[in-house]
């Protein structure tokens, strides 16, 4: 009898607290509209990422939280849900309540996810905002000790032994796409085998048991300074500023492009105001030297602002692309 | 010597020692609490490394990572549950002590172990690098797939009385790591249609379930009767310095150098890290002992063991790291992330570029262990008086951390309900007298040896011969046949003895 | 009688279970998407470790049809009576707890799960302090969550209900 009084006890108790709690931290939701037109209302704004903290996301997402506190006038918190390639973060902020407060910073992947098979949907399930940075620093790169000095040599040499050369990339990734591409375009054949991560790749570069591979450009840097590896190409529109020094592959003859879009979306069904609001706060950012020094620094990108209705124009474009490839991708 | 100076100009200063000290207590604090890890403080505390100096940023990430590995061996020698996967295999002679009512002295061993192990990595640390990493990149996935069979071989000393159970136990583990998307080619296995089965279990609930909710039931099945819950008594006041003698250290040092080997080695390999470490550094301490029937009952030696090989796999992932740019596991992945963002890249150039940052990284493991040493020894009667607070108070607490532990390790709900399922797998596990450290091996290194294995053929084109051909990978295989041969002469032998 | 009869056979139930276990796992690698591209795809590793684990249950069993021969019924272990009962309301509670989790948050859920489970594992015959354990609980759930919450940036559940 008394164990029941002390468990009624404890409930009303942690009742009493919880109806406290409520009375002051949480007013009553607002109309919608009104609701949109004051935020972030000094709420916290939570991005989630969903790859683990260190990466090249969750970098690119906290350097943009870091510059976005003061131009939204709230904390922006930046939470990692991994797993499944980034589709379970994905899910995540698909399902969260659509009221602007949690939001998903993902790039192409989020595509590739639904082209292979990982996730059953990609950005046409959320409310799409902007996007912050365009990587096009891809880049081919060789060891410094192979014969290949140009584009040519490389692709001649895989001509001439076909299936022997070494490109590495994870089966169904981005880079995986890439090598396949640049097999169709010139019509040679690599052995194209699975050494692991970016890293993990230059290990492998160095040791000479991979011939070559692609990755950007900051992921190889460390190797490219000390002079232990040669870079071919870069596969973009223009010679990027910070490496001037590398050519395209458009310009030795091969037109192949490669980029990745880091985008923010929202749940669908999220005000439009809301929306414009971080676009444009976005936009801010993107024009800030401190900035794009702090980018350039870590991993060698240049800030590339795109608006909402470019976003999704691009993503629509690149899920096009990426299903029009899909056998490729998937062989 | 002259990088010596520059790395000592760097850190020490009153904010770099607060650093250590603040990030080594923390450490401990993490790695104490069964369901909080090194690899979750290094998480919570990477992004606000971001905003710092790279020195101190660096600092107080490395400080945090020594404290937490070693902070793991308190919980596990006082309650049997490990704070960390590091310190699993500290629980099996730990734990005995503590009932014998050496608690204190079992303490000791493993934080001066601790200590030892993380100064000889150290060292190797320093004065090794660049050879150890020019040997580190010829590994391939023929000699990785090589390596992760010898290992797998190891279930076997680490079976305990039934060879049989050990190994169902080890191939039970590498069958539940093949659930989820598959590493080459992102093939669906085992996730049942559900997109939080395609990541897999990780490895920190998998290891939270198995040790520390198993262990939370078995004390549900005997704590209603009074007669069992007499809280341990340890004597904390008989203890001089750290409670054993000059002799028996002076009877580990073959034990601690082999376990200090085998850290660093281990920790040098990427994908393996302190988790496997502990484990099977234990198996090879127990097989090549001359009473190898005293381990599990409390022997310091399966302690010296465990904790001077964890801490030793930290110099030994720090190898990869700073000279080749190479992360061996979640933790040193997040330290890359963490000199990345400060524009830093270790790499080729990091040891003539950045030789500020290398040398203070060394600096601080060094000052680091000695901050651990007097931390933990300062703290060891508080620890031991935390044996005061009744079990039925203590368990539910630990749970509660164990649940936040496994939901801060992806920040979703998957995860706490893996912790139950393999709670509940661990329990029966010990139901059924089916030992849970050939488990963890299995889990970790089945993958390892999968992934290498299909690697190794797609650049081989499908030809098998390179994995014996070789000559390093030749070498393991060989020495996992002879590991095979002796666990299968011991067993025949064993079985002899009781018919 | 029961616990005997479960005693003689342990090693074949046991050896039994684990060999369905591999079985299923077996039928469950059929399942497994084929890739031509990959020289061994996918569905191989686990084809292997199935089998190895179905020939370990395999000794598992043939072990114990013979400790089941040489089986001498003992007398039932005195003394150390296993409460399997309390171990199943354990495991309950802590499903409860984990549901409960997302329905009301981690908060409330805590509070309760902490009073509940400190009274299952307290030894019958040691005096309940319920007004150190309340407060106990309290403090815990509270001081935790809002150390992970709000210092450290964990989302802990708010739960459906409260999470307005």
């Amino acid at each position: 009898m008394r164990k029941i009084g002390i468990i009624l006890i404890t409930v009303m108790l942690i009742a009493s607290l919880f109806t406290g709690c409520a009375a002051s931290g949480n007013p009553a939701p607002a109309a919608s509209t009104e609701a949109a037109a004051k935020w972030p209302d000094k709420k916290p704004f939570q991005i989630i990422v969903p790859f683990k903290t260190g990466g090249d996301t969750d970098f690119h997402a906290r350097t943009y939280a870091k510059y976005l506190e003061p131009i939204l006038g709230t904390s922006v918190v930046v939470v990692n849900v991994d797993g499944a390639n980034g589709s379970a973060g994905s899910i995540q902020v698909r399902d969260s309540k659509a009221d602007g407060y949690t939001a998903l910073f993902f790039h192409d992947s989020m595509l590739m996810n639904k082209v292979v098979e990982v996730s059953d949907f990609a950005h046409e399930a959320f409310d799409v905002a902007a996007t912050g940075i365009m990587d096009n620093s891809y880049i081919l790169a060789v060891n410094a000790k192979s014969p290949y000095k140009t584009l040519e040599d490389l692709i001649n040499a895989a001509k001439a032994t076909p299936g022997k050369l070494n490109y590495a990339s994870s089966i169904g990734g981005y880079t995986y796409y890439v090598g396949r591409q640049l097999e169709e375009l010139t019509g040679t054949d690599f052995n194209i085998v699975d050494a692991g991560g970016g890293t993990d790749r230059n290990a492998a570069l160095l040791a000479g048991k991979i011939d070559t591979n692609v990755n950007p450009y900051g992921i190889m840097k460390p190797y490219i300074d000390s002079g232990d590896f040669r870079v071919l190409a870069v596969f973009s529109e223009n010679r990027s500023d910070l490496f001037p020094e590398v050519p395209t592959a458009k310009e030795q003859g091969y037109n192949l492009i490669a980029h990745r879009a880091y985008f923010l979306s929202f749940p669908k069904g999220t005000d439009p105001k809301i929306i414009d609001k971080v676009s444009a706060a976005m936009e801010q950012v993107s024009k800030m030297p401190e900035y794009a020094t702090d980018i350039a620094k870590a991993y060698s990108v240049e800030p590339a602002y795109m608006n909402t209705a470019d976003t999704k124009a691009y993503l629509d474009g690149a899920m096009k692309e990426f299903e029009a490839a899909k056998d490729m991708i998937l062989k | 010597m002259e990088s010596l100076i520059i790395g000592a100009q760097a850190i020490l200063n009153p904010l770099c020692m607060l650093m250590i000290l603040f990030g080594v207590t923390l450490g401990i604090i993490f790695g104490a609490i069964p369901g909080l890890s090194a690899t979750m403080a290094l998480a919570l505390f990477l992004p606000i490394t971001y905003s710092m100096s790279p020195v101190a940023g660096v600092v107080l990430l490395v400080s945090l990572y020594i404290g937490g590995i070693s902070g793991g061996l308190i919980s596990a020698i006082l309650t049997r549950i490990p704070g960390t996967p590091s310190s699993v295999a500290t629980c099996f002679d730990g734990y005995p002590l503590t009932l014998k009512g050496q608690g204190p002295k079992a303490l000791g061993v493993g934080i001066v172990y601790s200590f030892i192990g993380t100064i000889m990595s150290t060292v190797v640390l320093i004065f090794m690098a660049p050879l150890l990493a020019k040997v580190a990149i010829n590994f391939g996935a023929y000699e990785y797939f090589a390596v992760a069979v010898f290992s797998l071989t190891m279930m076997a000393g680490l079976s305990g009385k039934s060879l049989v159970k050990g190994l169902i136990s080890g191939f039970l583990g590498c069958i539940f790591a093949t659930v989820g998307m598959d590493s080459i080619g992102s093939v669906q296995r085992y996730t049942f249609g559900s997109t939080q089965m395609m990541s897999g279990f990780n490895i920190l609930p998998v290891l939270i379930g198995m040790f520390a909710i198993s262990e939370i039931l078995i004390t549900a099945e005997e704590s209603r009767h009074a007669a069992k819950m007499e809280t341990i008594k340890v004597d904390i006041k008989g203890i001089k310095g750290f409670g054993f003698s000059w002799k028996e250290f002076f009877e580990q040092k073959w034990n601690a150098l082999i376990s200090g080997v085998i850290g660093i080695g281990i920790g040098i390999l990427p994908g393996i890290g302190g988790g496997v470490a502990n484990v099977l550094t234990y198996g090879v301490i127990k097989n090549r002992s001359k009473y190898p029937e005293k381990f599990g009952t409390g022997v310091i030696d399966g302690i010296v063991a465990s904790e001077t090989s964890n801490n030793a796999a930290i110099g030994g992932a720090l190898v990869p790291l700073l000279s080749l740019g190479i992360p061996g596991d979640t933790v040193t992945a997040m330290l890359l992330g963490g000199l990345t963002i400060q524009g830093i890249s270790p790499g080729p150039l990091m040891f003539t570029e950045h030789v500020d940052i290398v040398y203070a990284i060394f600096l601080t493991m060094i000052i680091g262990a000695v901050a651990m040493l007097f931390i933990e020894f300062y703290g060891l009667r508080v620890f031991a008086a935390l044996l005061k607070i009744p079990k039925y108070y203590l368990l539910p607490g630990i749970f509660l951390f164990c649940v936040i532990g496994s939901f801060g390790v992806s920040n979703r709900m998957f995860d706490v309900w893996t912790v139950l399922l393999f709670g509940a797998m661990g329990y029966v596990f010990n139901k059924l007298e089916i030992p849970g450290s050939p488990f963890i091996l299995g889990f970790i290194i089945g993958p390892l040896m999968e992934i290498n294995l299909r690697r190794g053929l797609m650049f081989s084109q499908g030809n098998f011969m390179p994995f014996l051909t070789a000559p390093i990978a030749a070498v393991f295989l060989v020495a996992a046949l002879v590991s095979i041969a002796l666990a299968a002469r011991k067993n025949i032998r064993n079985m002899r003895k009781t018919a | 009688m029961k616990g005997q009869f479960i005693k003689k056979y342990s090693g074949l139930i046991t050896g039994t279970s684990f060999a369905l276990f591999a079985i299923a796992y077996l039928v469950g690698s059929l399942f497994i998407r084929r890739n031509k591209a990959i020289s061994i795809g996918a569905e191989f590793i686990p084809e292997l470790y199935g089998s190895i684990l179905l020939f370990l249950a395999v000794c598992l069993i043939y072990q114990g049809i013979k400790a089941a021969k040489d089986f001498v019924p003992g007398e039932a272990e005195a003394g150390t009576k296993k409460d399997t009962k309390n171990v199943l309301l354990t495991f309950a509670l802590i499903i409860a707890y984990v549901v409960l989790m997302q329905l009301m948050g981690f908060v409330f859920s805590s509070i309760l799960f902490l009073v509940l489970m400190s009274m299952l594992l307290t030894p019958t015959d040691t005096k309940r302090n319920y007004l150190a354990l309340v407060i106990y609980s309290v403090v815990l759930s509270v001081g935790t969550y809002y150390l992970f919450r709000n210092v450290m940036y964990i989302p802990l559940p708010v739960g459906i209900i409260f999470g307005a």
